[in-house]
C-alpha cells in the first residue's frame, strides 16, 4: 500500500501539492487531471524522484527516507526514448540488473524470461533507437518489469501510441500482477480501472470509482 | 566516428576484445603521423578496406560513418592546397579520412556493452566503484544518443524548412539545443529511477 500523509510539494516557491492525505491500496489506480495540476509531481513522490516538502509518503510502511524506498516502485516515463539508455534492447535491459548484484547468467535468464512472456524475443539484439513508438514503450516497460518492482507507475504510456500499440500495451498492463498507477488523459483507458484520483491545482477534488471521477472530470470543462 | 550502430559478426573482428582494438587503432593512427609516407598511408588504406571487406560491413554504413566529417576533410584539403600543394593536400586528408575509417571500423564492430566493460576493466586503478560506474554509464549514453540527438537535429530541420528557414542556424539549433537539454533532464530522472539509487 502507498500512504501519503499531509504531503505537500513546493518548487519554485510555488506550492504544487497541498497537504495530501491518502492510502492507495486497489491494484489499478488511475490519475487524472488538466495539464500542469500537479500529477507527475504527486506520482514522482512514489519512488522518491520527488522528496515531499511536507509530510511522509511510505511504501507497504517504508518512508521516503528509508533506503531501499525506490526499489518497491518502478517508473515508466512518458517517452521511452528518454527512459531507455543502451544502444541495444538487451544491453538496455540489463542495465537495472547489473546494479542490483545479480550475476551475468542471471541477468540473461532473466531478461529472456520477461521478453519471451510478452512474446518479444525477436526484439533482443535490435538496436533501440530504430524500434517503433510501441515497441519502445514495451522496451521502457520491460526494463521496469525485470526489477520486479511491487508498484509500477506509468506516466501517460498511451499518449504517444496509435491505436494498435495502445491495444497491446494495455493487455500488457491487464496482465500483470503488480499494482499499477496510471498516470493518463486517455480516459477510457482510466475507465478500467479499480480507482481514479482527479487532481486540480495540487488538491485532489474527486477520488472513487472511475465512472464518477471521471464524470466529475468532465463537467468542469462541460460547456 | 559513433553514428549508434553495431553490425553482429562472428569473424574475428568482432571476437577481439575491444582494449585490444583501441590499442591497435591508436598504433595505426599513430603509424600514419609517425611514418609520413605513402606506402604506409596506402598499405594502412588497403588493410582498413580488406578489414571492412573481411567483416562485412555495409558500404553505405561506412559511408554514414564518415559523412559528416566530409565538409571538414573538404576544408582540410582546401587548406592544404593554399599552404602546401595537391601532393600534402592529398596525403593529409587521405590519411583522416583512413583514421575515420579504421575508428569507424572498431565501433561498428563492438557492442556498446563491451566497450562498456573495457572502459570498466581499463580504470581498475579507480577505487571509488561508483565513480567507474558514472563513467562508464557516461560511454554508453554518448552512444545511445548520437542516434536521437541526429533525429532530433533532422526533425528541427525538416520544421524549419517548411517554415521557409531554409539556411537560418539560429533556428535550427535553439530548438535542437533546448529539446536535448530537456531529453537530459528526463534522462538522468529515469537513470535515478532505474538505478534505484541516487
Amino acid at each position: 500500500m502507498i500512504q501519503l500523509q499531509n504531503v505537500s510539494v513546493v518548487k519554485n516557491d510555488a506550492t504544487i501539492l497541498f497537504d495530501l492525505s491518502l492510502d492507495i491500496a486497489e491494484r489499478r489506480v488511475g490519475i487524472i487531471g488538466p495539464n500542469g495540476s500537479g500529477k507527475s509531481t504527486f506520482v514522482r513522490l512514489f519512488n522518491g524522484l520527488q522528496a515531499p516538502h511536507q509530510g511522509v509518503v511510505k511504501v507497504h510502511g517504508k518512508t521516503n527516507a528509508e533506503d531501499d524506498f525506490r526499489k518497491r516502485v518502478g517508473f515508466v516515463f512518458q517517452n521511452p526514448d528518454n527512459q531507455i539508455v543502451y544502444p541495444i534492447v538487451e544491453e538496455d535491459l540489463a542495465f537495472g540488473l547489473k546494479k542490483s548484484g545479480l550475476s551475468k547468467p542471471e541477468i540473461l535468464d532473466r531478461i529472456d524470461c520477461y521478453l519471451s512472456r510478452f512474446d518479444l524475443r525477436h526484439l533482443k539484439t535490435r538496436f533501440t533507437h530504430q524500434l517503433s513508438g510501441g515497441e519502445k514503450q514495451l522496451v521502457a516497460l520491460i526494463g521496469v518489469l525485470v526489477m520486479e518492482p511491487e508498484f509500477i507507475v506509468l506516466d501517460e504510456p498511451t499518449t504517444l501510441l496509435d491505436l494498435k500499440n495502445r491495444t497491446i500495451l494495455i493487455r500488457v498492463l491487464e496482465s500483470l500482477e503488480q499494482n499499477l498507477v496510471v498516470v493518463s488523459h486517455d480516459l477510457d483507458l482510466v475507465a478500467q480501472l479499480d480507482r481514479a484520483i482527479l487532481i486540480e491545482n495540487g488538491r485532489v477534488i474527486g477520488d472513487g470509482k472511475p465512472a464518477e471521477v471521471l464524470e466529475i472530470y468532465r463537467d468542469m470543462f462541460a460547456c | 566516428m559513433l553514428t549508434g550502430h553495431q553490425i553482429e559478426g562472428t569473424v574475428l573482428l568482432h571476437k577481439i576484445s575491444p582494449g585490444k582494438k583501441v590499442l591497435a587503432l591508436f598504433v595505426v593512427c599513430t603509424s600514419l603521423f609517425v611514418f609520413d609516407n605513402w606506402i604506409i598511408l596506402l598499405s594502412s588504406g588497403a588493410f582498413v578496406c580488406g578489414l571492412v571487406f573481411v567483416s562485412r560491413i555495409p558500404l553505405v554504413l561506412m559511408y554514414e560513418s564518415i559523412k559528416p566529417v566530409l565538409v571538414v576533410l573538404a576544408i582540410i584539403f582546401i587548406a592544404q592546397l593554399f599552404l602546401a600543394d595537391f601532393e600534402m593536400a592529398a596525403f593529409v586528408t587521405l590519411r583522416f579520412a583512413v583514421m575515420i575509417c579504421a575508428a569507424s571500423l572498431v565501433t561498428l564492430t563492438t557492442r556498446a556493452s563491451e566497450f562498456i566493460e573495457a572502459v570498466e576493466r581499463a580504470l581498475w586503478f579507480v577505487r571509488d566503484k561508483a565513480l567507474v560506474s558514472k563513467i562508464s554509464l557516461a560511454f554508453s549514453l554518448c552512444l545511445r544518443f548520437i542516434p536521437q540527438v541526429r533525429d532530433s537535429l533532422n526533425d528541427v530541420r525538416e520544421a524549419q524548412r517548411a517554415r521557409g528557414l531554409h539556411n537560418d542556424w539560429t533556428a535550427l539549433a535553439v530548438p535542437t539545443v533546448v529539446r536535448t537539454l530537456k531529453s537530459a533532464d528526463e534522462i538522468s530522472e529515469a537513470i535515478v529511477a532505474r538505478s534505484q539509487k541516487d
